[in-house]
């Protein structure tokens, strides 16, 4: 238990004791306010400061939730323990609704979606004479002080309601922020492509983070129309909600458990006393100030106010790696193993082309891979190397062709799918998740196959990948580094770890774009020698490269592309001796 | 500076041409050191390489020259001027370019969009012409010059980068990862251009991971590891000394 949490607990219960030690009506109404809208912000940190996928149509989770109640209760007399459910389950399809179609698209199409969305709900209802249109739906006064019914003449009762909802929108998001969703997540939020490219189905996990947060949101509605006892669309689906979720989320802290506590506490806290101080000088003084101290703390904490509380650590310097070692290492020198006895085709590409525009990137490629070998890529700059590893990888759809993994035909998958037909690759630039330390990276990289939304959110690491991700991490020298933000290692760690990542789940076959780029020559011989022992481990490789002492001393098959055509192949030393490659690649 | 017996060059340090030095410099991201007292030079004309491992402080070295970091020690002084402290527009301004390691270039400008965005900096009203002389150099250049950036490739992007540095006629260019991710080919181009450069007087600092060619290439060259100069010499001395050839060009061949 970290102190954060230990800190949470305690603070939770206190505030539970509180409206017996404090008998100010005014803070009780605040902090009541600041639990419903600290659960929204909390609900909208989900898929906003995690996923980061920015939603600015939450007042309408939050306004269904109180409709649903407030409707149901008044016209039909169901209890708010029933028809709370009912108002989460249509946010919840309202969410899926929006976000299936738009979390295809990049991100910037789902927050005007969400905006959309928001003014689309509002103005129907107001318009719709059953939920009381412009007129407002009052709640029936009748249910009073019925433990049934939710309604009470106090306010104490309330406090203790919206207190043991923030608490339990707090405890979800608690357990997915410390299981392997919560990782997920913020990876997603990093480099989407990058995730997707580990097996990991983006959109779906998006898809949960929203109906999560629409519930918890529809909940937080509930509790504010029984509170309120009047509601219409101007105050529970008006824009103010959904901006005020993004606020207290932004300003406490987005992508951690405690921000929006903090942020909602600060937030309303600050809101409703600069108000009732200053409401009565006109002209919006109050706006003024709060306005001024939101900015304040903007500034001087962009990362929110939990960055009050956790003060990151100074970092070791990584020490630089391949420095003075041992260069002379087992296997360092350009001996090469025994090319593997004809294996069948893991990857089999047939007659792929693809244009960009007036391009030509890749033209009628065909190219087999077989099992255990070693396989080099090379070929002058504009070749169409990385196109063909982007139409293989499901990232470009090729204008032609077929690609088979593993015999099966991946062409029209999504990426995750291709990748669990059991491959994998690296990018040309480096593409980890900064913001991650390189043990979550690594983990992110995990068989998902067969994972379960509800696995990632209650379980840790499953043993294998835990074990294996330390073997990994031991031998190339990163094990001490794991608890570091990504963003923290050198480059050509950071290479030796996009590597880790792509053999972590023991892939068939791993497409490597240009391995040894920006990377010193010492660390260049050790990533030969872990290529060489991860292949004699069964896992057959694919390599862009352009470093050809590199190359040509791991490959046991070279393959030469020039202006989207494969010219030629065969052994190094053959590629080496060929005309045509001295001619286009070398320049002699 | 480092321990060890370092094989400088007998050259001796005329002042006078000295264009960049620094002197014992400090640096680093927040409570993080990286450069530990770094002293080197570069004269003017000069080609000089910097190599060492990932993470030794090559291109935090280069942020610090350029301005991005302020140092935390140590004096910088080009043209005899000291420079330490002052922001990025302000060093361009006494003419060092800086081509930073990978995405520089604007990819969705056309090539001479590209080239007149390289010439903000200038106030005077010849940017065309010069963008026009400047292709002259580069005739791959010309031909797409109405082109989109992001149809280049990594050859002809390195290319776009150094044509916009020449708008500036800088002094000194700060060279991040020259060749990194191209073909062995369009490596000798680009060195091809360093030495022109060089040619009309203008010096470069090259960090490179590509080691031996940029030795092979080079007038002077030091060695960083960890935040401090462990070698320095010429570039055929330091190619051909054995520690380093041991600890830091590996074993190939």
């Amino acid at each position: 238990m970290t102190r954060t949490t230990r800190f949470l607990l305690g603070a939770g219960v206190l505030s539970a004791l509180l409206p017996l030690a404090v008998r100010d009506s005014f803070l009780h109404n605040a902090l009541i306010l600041a639990f419903l809208f600290g659960t929204t912000a909390q609900a909208w940190n989900l898929i906003g400061g995690y996923a980061g996928q920015i939603s600015f149509g939450h007042a309408v989770f939050f306004g269904l939730g109180a409709y649903a109640a407030a409707v149901l209760l008044g016209r039909y007399g169901i209890s708010p323990w029933l028809s709370m459910w009912a108002g989460a389950a249509v946010a919840v399809l309202v969410s899926l609704a929006i976000g299936f179609p738009t979390f295809r698209l990049r991100r910037h199409f789902f927050a005007l979606a969400t905006l959309a969305l928001a003014e689309i709900v509002r103005i129907l209802f107001l318009n719709w004479p059953y939920v009381g249109a412009a007129v407002g739906f009052y709640l029936p006064l009748e249910y009073r002080n019925r433990p049934a019914y939710l309604m009470w003449d106090a306010k104490p009762p309330y406090y203790l309601t919206a207190l043991a909802l923030f608490l339990l929108a707090t405890l979800v998001v608690w357990i997915v922020d410390r299981h392997r969703a919560g990782v997920y997540l913020r990876a997603i939020n990093q480099d989407e492509d990058a995730v997707e490219m580990l097996g990991l189905p983006t959109r779906r996990y998006k898809l949960y983070a929203m109906a999560l947060s629409a519930a918890l949101t529809a909940l937080a509605g509930t509790v504010y129309a029984l509170y309120v006892l009047y509601i219409d669309p101007y105050n529970v689906m008006a824009g103010r909600i959904s901006l005020l979720a993004v606020v207290i989320a932004l300003i406490g802290g987005r992508a951690t458990v405690a921000g929006p506590a903090l942020g909602a506490l600060f937030i309303v806290l600050l809101s409703e006393y600069t108000r009732s101080w200053l409401g009565g000088l006109g002209a919006g003084a109050d706006f003024i100030l709060f306005g001024a101290l939101v900015m304040l703390v903007s500034i001087r904490e962009p990362g929110g106010l939990v960055g009050l509380f956790t003060r990151r650590p100074a970092v070791d310097v990584p020490a630089s790696e391949g420095a003075g070692g041992n260069p002379a290492g087992p296997g360092a020198g350009p001996m090469r193993t025994a090319p593997p006895s004809a294996g069948d085709a893991v990857l089999r590409v047939e007659g792929l082309s693809k244009r960009f525009g007036g391009v030509q990137a890749v033209r009628n490629a065909t190219l087999t891979v077989r099992r255990g070998e070693i396989c080099g890529l090379i070929g002058p700059n504009g070749a169409g190397k990385t196109t063909l590893f982007e139409c293989i990888t499901g990232f470009v759809r090729p204008d032609a062709g077929a690609v088979r993994v593993d015999g099966r035909a991946v062409v029209g998958l999504p990426p995750h799918r291709i990748a669990w037909a059991d491959l994998s690759r690296t990018f040309q630039a480096v593409r980890l998740f900064g913001d991650l330390t390189a043990w979550e990276n690594l983990m992110c990289a995990q068989e998902h196959r067969r994972e379960g939304l509800w696995e990632a959110t209650v379980c840790g690491h499953p043993a294998p990948a835990v074990m294996r991700g330390r073997m990994l991490l031991e031998s190339f020298g990163l094990w001490g580094l794991r608890d570091l933000p990504s963003a923290a290692l050198s480059y050509g760690q950071q290479k030796l770890l996009s590597l880790a990542m792509a053999v972590l789940r023991r892939p068939a076959l791993v497409l490597l774009d240009e391995p040894a780029a920006g990377v010193n020559p010492v660390l260049v011989g050790e990533i030969a020698r872990h290529i060489r022992r991860l292949n004699a481990e069964g896992i057959t490789f694919l390599i862009i490269e352009h470093n050809m002492e590199f190359i040509m001393a791991l490959a046991h098959r070279i393959v030469f592309m020039a202006g989207g055509e494969i010219v030629a192949e065969g052994t190094p030393e053959a590629i080496q001796r060929n005309e045509v490659v001295r001619e286009l690649y070398y320049g002699r | 500076m480092s321990d060890d017996p370092t094989p400088t060059s007998a050259v001796a340090r005329s002042a006078d041409d000295v264009l960049l030095e620094l002197a014992d410099v400090h640096a680093g991201y927040d409570r993080r050191e990286v450069i530990r007292g770094v002293s080197l030079h570069v004269r003017a004309a000069e080609i000089v390489a910097m190599i060492g491992p990932n993470g030794a402080g090559k291109s935090t070295l280069l942020k610090t020259i350029f301005g991005f970091l302020v140092p935390s020690a140590g004096a910088i002084r080009f043209a005899g001027e000291p420079i330490a402290g002052r922001t990025p527009p302000e060093v361009l301004r006494r003419g060092i370019c800086y081509v930073m390691q990978g995405y520089s270039i604007l990819p969705n400008l056309t090539v001479e969009e590209n080239l007149e965005l390289g010439a903000y900096i200038r106030t005077d009203r010849r940017v065309r012409e010069d963008v026009a002389r400047v292709l002259d150099l580069f005739p791959i250049l010309r031909e797409r010059r109405r082109q989109r950036a992001r149809v280049l490739s990594g050859g002809e992007r390195r290319m776009l980068e150094l044509a916009r540095v020449l708008l500036l006629s800088p002094r000194l260019v700060l060279f991040d990862e020259p060749t990194i991710g191209l073909a062995p080919r369009v490596i000798d181009e680009v060195y091809g251009i360093v030495h022109d450069l060089r040619a009309r007087g203008i010096a470069l600092l090259i960090v490179e991971q590509n080691a031996r060619t940029a030795l092979r290439h080079a007038d002077r060259a030091y060695v960083l590891e960890q935040g401090r100069v462990r070698f320095e010499g010429s570039g055929e001395e330091i190619l051909h000394h054995p520690e380093v050839q041991q600890a830091y060009l590996g074993l190939q061949r």
